[in-house]
């Protein structure tokens, strides 16, 4: 693959990790977030 | 701490093809599998460049041609397919990017989003069955988007033409 002309680098840090955490397990979950 | 300042603070969003391997993604041009749940780094194996030939460098380097590619448009992305079964997907790019006029070479990546191109033979048969999209959407906890192929135009450079055409150009 090419990607054409190029500009200069740059760097990028997300706030967000762009990658999928593991979800927590229910027993994991701390008791005040579980919906009575 | 990163003592570099970033340039920006969301990732890059671009398209690329990888083929299945091992019930992962693999990258096309390299025998690379894209693991679930972990960032894949760029590393330059094989410089391409006179350059940095034999130097060792962060990848991606402006002087050479490493680093992982991303396509701005989906077609020019499917244009790049070199064999089937592949699958399309939309990728996070992050770390060095570099931007070019038709996508980027990035350090950092993620799969963002597969999909599952509606499309008639004989290019439904280079695409991997949408089964085995859901169930990489799965392993890699991502959603899956569907595409129709006839609505999606292609630009390259200064040509524009329907994703048929680019398809018809490059896998017949």
């Amino acid at each position: 693959m090419e990607i054409g002309d190029e500009a200069e680098p740059y760097v990028i840090e997300p706030i967000e990790d762009p990658v999928p955490q593991e979800e927590p397990a229910p027993d994991e979950i701390e008791p005040e977030l579980v919906p009575a | 701490v990163s003592a570099v300042v970033p340039d920006k603070i969301s990732p890059e969003e671009g398209w690329r093809l990888w083929s299945v391997g091992a019930g992962l993604l693999r990258s096309l041009h390299k025998d690379e599998l894209w693991h679930p749940q972990v960032a894949v780094r760029a590393s330059c194996r094989e410089p391409r460049t006179r350059t940095l030939a034999d130097v060792p460098h962060a990848s991606p380097a402006a002087a050479c041609m490493c680093g992982i590619y991303a396509a701005a448009d989906p077609a020019v992305a499917l244009g790049h397919a070199i064999d089937g079964p592949v699958v399309l997907g939309r990728v996070a790019l992050w770390g060095t990017v570099i931007t070019g006029t038709d996508g980027w070479r990035a350090e950092l990546a993620y799969p963002k989003a597969l999909a599952i191109v509606t499309t008639p033979q004989p290019f439904a048969s280079k695409l991997a069955p949408a089964s085995v999209v859901r169930e990489l959407s799965v392993t890699y906890r991502i959603p899956v988007e569907e595409i129709e192929l006839p609505g999606v135009t292609s630009v390259h450079g200064d040509r524009a033409e329907p994703l048929s055409a680019v398809l018809r150009r490059v896998w017949m």
